[in-house]
């Protein structure tokens, strides 16, 4: 864990995406967890799905809401390489490839985009994993045969960004 | 869509006593100094004691833990109104908007209007990846691109989109970096010529350096009274005659490409009495080029995606006549003094409109079109704004 990127991103663990628990919950089982599609909230009044979540449906405010992951596919809107950082630990390591997906279900993610995602509109297949704060984030990239070790390459290099390769 | 029967009409409001406190690149100074000197200089270029102004509208991202109201006590004033708007660079507009019908309807006599922030650099960072818990989630943590990121994203789209190519946002950025030469408060003074914007250094791609505005310290506001006030205190001063604000418009949409602006423009309009083919100047809000051009687009001036075709060094033609554009170099030459850049483009109209123009007065200057845009929450700005003013 990278107690100074945590302290300097101080990220509330609201659920925008999944929390590293609620991928447990939802079959995650270690530290370094990498998990298939996406986890958010549901409303059981609205069936809503709702981001960023809080404690209240989007659509109804019901507080009956439900943790679901989603193993549908996204489409890329837009994306950029990122060239700067506010926050060094990520800096030591630009450019980013950030992109803005559209999932099936309405939602529209950040994501860190790996491999040649090069134009607007592609389909990507989404991965939640932990970044060096232990908190989550999204991993999009081609679907394919290679796709989930890509992904785990990937999230194994995020979880421990900024600390020297050193992992605690 | 917007309510036809909403009142974006205003009557015998003036503003006046345009302020904008020096920018300053880096800073030791609180938001309250800012804010501070700017009311003192307003109350000094209309000639008025502290006691004759009773109310205060502010809005600034660093001045908490302070509020408007400590700002009274601060200030040593007592008020019979007071606002704070925390909207960005939508918060001059709706700022004035507030403090218009305060006015009408009595509330208040003179009402000090100011954005202003500090810029304390190691603080920069940590204000831009806490901007909302949205943002804190669901933004920083992609590598913490502060609002490059959103914007990145939103330009190279508008150029896939419409087929614009980055000279079209280098038309912009020259023009107002000549706007800016003979402004004699602009923040970055140094000639950009198209090869200098094309060749600079990437921040988010397709942003390069010039897209992207300098953040500063500084304060902008100017005082709304009646007209019939702003008279007897012989005042240079113009008129409000139209303003209307929207929020999270574009809520249904995927991918936006307009925010706001246009569920309103034709209330705006009709409520002005006249329409673009009138306005003489238009102070659109430049965080991005992408958003300046956006806003011409959505109130009405062009299609979208073709404005950036029709600039010139001066401004732009609409039914032949010329339109001038962000006159005081706007944000990406003059600088972005926090929520003071909400507030640059209502000050630099009022100086057009009252020939107090700090170096790039531009002749026959009668009615101005200012907008407003802010709060990027998550993957886009929710509050849009906009003001008609009429040379008195």
């Amino acid at each position: 864990m990278n107690e100074v990127a945590k302290q300097a991103l101080a990220r509330t663990s609201l659920g925008v995406v999944a929390t590293a628990e609620a991928a447990k919950a939802a079959g995650a089982t270690n530290n370094l967890w990498l998990l298939e599609g996406i986890v958010c909230k549901q409303c059981k009044v609205c069936q809503a799905i709702c981001y960023s979540t809080d404690s209240l449906c989007r659509e109804c405010l019901s507080e009956r809401l439900d943790w679901k992951r989603d193993l549908n596919n996204a489409q890329l809107q837009s994306f950029t390489h990122l060239y700067v950082s506010f926050n060094d630990f990520y800096r030591e390591s630009t450019p980013w490839s950030i992109g803005l997906v559209d999932h099936t279900n309405g939602l529209r993610f950040y994501v860190f985009l790996v491999g040649e995602i090069g134009h607007n509109g592609a389909e990507v297949m989404l991965f939640t994993a932990p970044d060096m704060t232990g908190q989550a984030v999204l991993i999009a990239i081609e679907p394919g045969g290679h796709a989930k070790e890509q992904a785990e390459n990937f999230a194994a290099e995020l979880a421990v960004l900024g600390m020297d390769g050193v992992s605690e | 869509m917007v309510s036809r029967s909403l009142n974006m009409g205003h009557r015998g409001v003036a503003l006046a006593a345009p302020i904008s406190v020096p920018y300053h690149r880096y800073t030791q100074q609180p938001a309250s100094y800012f804010i501070g000197v700017a009311l003192r200089e307003m109350l000094q270029a209309a000639s008025l004691d502290k006691t004759a102004c009773d109310g205060l509208m502010v809005s600034s991202y660093s001045l908490i833990p302070d509020t408007v109201v400590s700002l009274a006590e601060i200030f040593g004033m007592s008020l019979n109104w007071t606002e704070q708007v925390p909207l960005g660079g939508a918060a001059g507009t709706v700022g004035l908007r507030r403090a218009a019908r305060a006015i009408e309807a009595g509330d208040a006599e003179v009402i000090a209007c100011i954005g202003g922030d500090t810029f304390i650099p190691e603080q920069f960072a940590g204000l831009l990846g806490r901007f909302s818990n949205f943002t804190i989630d669901g933004v920083t943590p992609y590598a913490s691109g502060g609002a490059n990121l959103p914007f990145a994203i939103l330009t190279r789209a508008y150029m896939e989109d419409f087929g614009v190519p980055r000279e079209g946002f280098g038309r912009l950025c020259v023009m107002q970096r000549n706007n800016a030469l003979r402004y004699r408060q602009a923040l970055i003074k140094k000639p950009l010529t198209m090869n200098d914007y094309l060749s600079a250094r990437l921040i988010a791609e397709p942003l390069c350096l010039f897209d992207c505005v300098m953040p500063c310290a500084g304060a902008e506001g100017f005082l709304v009274m009646s007209e019939e006030r702003a008279k007897r205190l012989r005042l240079p001063y113009a008129l409000l005659r139209a303003s209307a604000e929207r929020h999270n418009g574009s809520k249904d949409i995927s991918f936006p490409m307009s925010f706001g602006w246009g569920d309103f423009k034709g209330g705006l309009y009709n409520a002005a009495g006249f329409g673009p083919d009138q306005i003489d100047i238009v102070q659109v809000y430049d965080d991005y080029p992408v958003m300046a051009l956006l806003q011409m687009e959505e109130l009405g001036f062009f299609e979208l995606g073709e404005s950036s075709n029709y600039l010139s060094a001066e401004g732009f033609k609409f039914n032949n006549r010329m339109v001038h554009v962000n006159s005081s170099g706007g944000q990406l030459s003059a600088g972005q003094a926090g929520f003071a850049g909400g507030f640059m483009g209502l000050v630099e109209a009022l100086r057009q409109l009252t020939g107090t123009a700090l170096g790039n007065q531009i002749e026959s200057v009668n009615k101005a079109l200012v907008s407003g845009f802010g709060m990027v929450n998550y993957d886009r700005g929710l509050c849009t704004a906009a003001a008609i003013l009429e040379r008195s």
